[in-house]
């Protein structure tokens, strides 16, 4: 069994781990580099061991042996779908919570998950070694070792073909350390909808049903929820045995995601295999009411997957909002600073798992995500009225923030209805502005307010003239 | 649109606004914020003072507030500065070009992401005050606007 778990990442994700393990009895054990040695993520365990980064397996392994931890959680993103950290964790005789090695491998070459999918008779988009015939453009140029936008180019004409393998090369090369590119059939309009799938090591399989995850912000997620309004009993059924053929082929073990796309006309194709656990999971476990952290640990420990497929059902909706530290207004520029003011909403059916606190820096490390706002809800409507409640009570000052860029797509009639795909934005390009810039009295009379209280005592009457701060940058 | 504030007493004042004059109180002022009273009606508000800078948060939105003093009204000058650090890729304005509202002034590389600070108001480029190449820190004054017409008191 595991006694002491090291949790090799950061921010919230470590956090949401470490919480699992303290309900479970099991120690647990943060890693941290210099800049994060104020963050959040280290004061939330009792254990400690600073590394000089996050993505040297070498250093991960050291630091599990020096404090006596037998099971390694990856977490998402750094080491979680490097085949490096679970190799060295079996030559260190350590348990590495998520799938096999060769798992990890097959699924992180997308060329060759492709061909193994094709082999298990799941559906995959069309795929191309060479030059695709002139018919079937636009096609996109992808990383083979890649993921999130990163190496990928859209190509509408072949004449654009080696310039756009070129430029995605090279950004591939200095984004993974892998400059092989595939070209792939583009889909115009789909939708982008991926299933968690389970899977224990005595062979057993389940899928833990879909998340929607369409909307997109340069290839990136930032609203997930499920159930997937797309999804009719029937096309969901076929997708979710898709996704258990798909893990199946991969001789997968522990926790993974089998991503999707829809087209338009009822067509769904293998897109790839995530092999750990995703930043949206937790839609999943609000309808589900398992605990995939949980089911991770246990299936790492050896023992059987708590529920079959027919005891798995989903109970109302569930919505995630990623908030991050980006200006949406702008080109989505990241933005760095202190989070001088952090009042997260509360109240039913609400979860938030959050990587900061007030007081906490943002720098420009690493991901500038800060917290995910997620709701549970009985219904759709109810649960996107849920989700708009809590963005309007979501207050963040010092960093500027996605919350009411979030409020407004939240908002949208586009999104109320259900009928979208992953050009949302493109769709909707107003979103990206603020509906108004006119700042009611009640703000100008605050500004004011502080600036009584920093030059002037009470009793005495003055004017102040203020302006919008979209007049002058700052 | 802009408006008159008058405070009688540390949590309590006037605001005059198209002709009427409303009166205002603050509640449970604390580090962080308090409620705002007007007309009989309370809000919740947060505050955040960082330079010259104010940001407000009411009602679900963060307003970003900054001072122009008593006597600037008319000929109003915009800064616009490096929003974060970052070198100089093009400069697409010169000195005394009449600039319209967000047009591209600058753009900017920083973290491999190229960013575009365009014109706060229409205007006059008073002064560009970087060049191409240059490495700058953020909060750098980079292009001075003059805004053609203001808005009145």
């Amino acid at each position: 069994m595991i006694n002491k778990v090291l949790v090799a990442n950061r921010g919230e994700i470590a956090i949401r781990i470490f919480q699992t393990l303290r309900e479970m009895g099991i120690e647990s054990v943060a890693v941290f580099t210099e800049a994060d040695a104020a963050a959040l993520h280290v004061r939330s365990t009792d254990q400690t061991e600073k590394i000089e980064n996050y993505i040297d397996p070498g250093e991960i392994i050291r630091a599990a042996q020096k404090s006596g931890a037998d099971a390694i959680h990856p977490g998402y993103g750094f080491l979680s779908e490097s085949p490096s950290l679970s190799s060295a964790c079996e030559s260190a005789g350590i348990i590495f919570i998520g799938p096999h090695t060769k798992t990890i491998q097959s699924m992180g070459d997308k060329l060759e998950s492709k061909r193994l999918m094709q082999r298990a008779g799941v559906p995959v988009v069309p795929t191309w070694d060479g030059n695709p015939p002139e018919s079937e453009f636009p096609v996109l140029v992808k990383a083979v070792g890649g993921g999130g936008g990163k190496g990928m180019r859209l190509v509408d004409h072949p004449s654009q073909l080696s310039e756009a393998i070129s430029a995605a090369s090279r950004e591939a090369r200095n984004a993974f350390g892998d400059e092989r590119v595939f070209i792939e059939k583009y889909l115009r309009s789909p939708r982008h909808i991926e299933f968690q799938i389970l899977g224990d090591a005595h062979g057993e399989i389940i899928h833990v049903f879909e998340r929607e995850c369409s909307i997109q912000r340069r290839y990136q997620k930032i609203i997930e929820e499920t159930p997937s309004p797309a999804l009719a009993p029937q096309l969901r059924a076929r997708m979710g045995e898709a996704a258990v053929a798909a893990a199946r082929a991969a001789d997968y073990v522990n926790a993974g995601t089998v991503e999707f796309v829809l087209n338009p006309d009822g067509h769904f194709y293998f897109l790839e295999m995530n092999t750990r656990l995703q930043v949206e999971h937790a839609i999943t476990e609000m309808t589900t009411g398992l605990d995939l952290v949980r089911e991770q640990i246990l299936i790492a420990g050896g023992l059987h997957l708590s529920r079959t497929q027919s005891e798995l059902q989903q109970t109302g909706h569930s919505i995630e909002c990623r908030i991050y530290a980006e200006v949406p207004e702008e080109n989505f520029r990241p933005d760095t600073g202190v989070v001088a003011v952090y009042r997260p909403p509360s109240g039913p059916g609400i979860r938030l798992d959050s990587g900061i606190q007030e007081g906490s820096e943002v720098g420009f490390h690493y991901d500038p995500m800060l917290a995910k706002l997620i709701v549970w809800a009985s219904s759709r409507d109810a649960a996107i009225e849920r989700m708009k409640r809590a963005l309007s009570d979501f207050v963040v000052l010092g960093v500027r923030n996605n919350i009411e860029f979030l409020h407004r797509v939240i908002s949208s009639e586009e999104y109320r209805t259900g009928k979208f795909d992953t050009q949302f934005l493109d769709r909707q390009p107003d979103l990206l502005n603020a509906s108004t810039n006119d700042i009611p009295p009640a703000a100008r009379i605050v500004a004011s307010l502080d600036r009584l209280k920093t030059t002037s005592g009470s009793g005495q009457m003055f004017t102040d003239v203020w302006t919008s701060g979209a007049w002058r940058n700052s | 649109m802009t408006d008159e504030i008058h405070w009688e007493s540390a949590n309590h004042g006037m605001l005059r606004l198209d002709g009427r004059t409303i009166g205002f109180t603050i509640h449970d002022r604390d580090a962080t914020g308090g409620w705002i009273e007007i007309d009989g009606k309370s809000q919740r508000f947060y505050v955040h003072r960082k330079r010259d800078l104010v940001e407000v948060w009411l009602g679900g939105r963060t307003y970003r507030l900054v001072q122009i003093r008593k006597g600037q009204e008319s000929h109003d000058s915009g800064e616009v500065r490096a929003l974060m650090p970052g070198r100089i890729r093009r400069i697409e304005v010169s000195a005394g070009e009449r600039v319209a509202a967000r047009q591209p002034l600058v753009i900017m590389e920083s973290m491999k992401m190229e960013t575009t600070l365009a014109a706060p108001a229409d205007g006059t480029v008073a002064g560009v005050k970087c060049q191409v190449g240059q490495t700058v820190e953020m909060g750098e004054l980079l292009v001075v606007i003059v805004r053609s017409t203001s808005e009145q008191l």
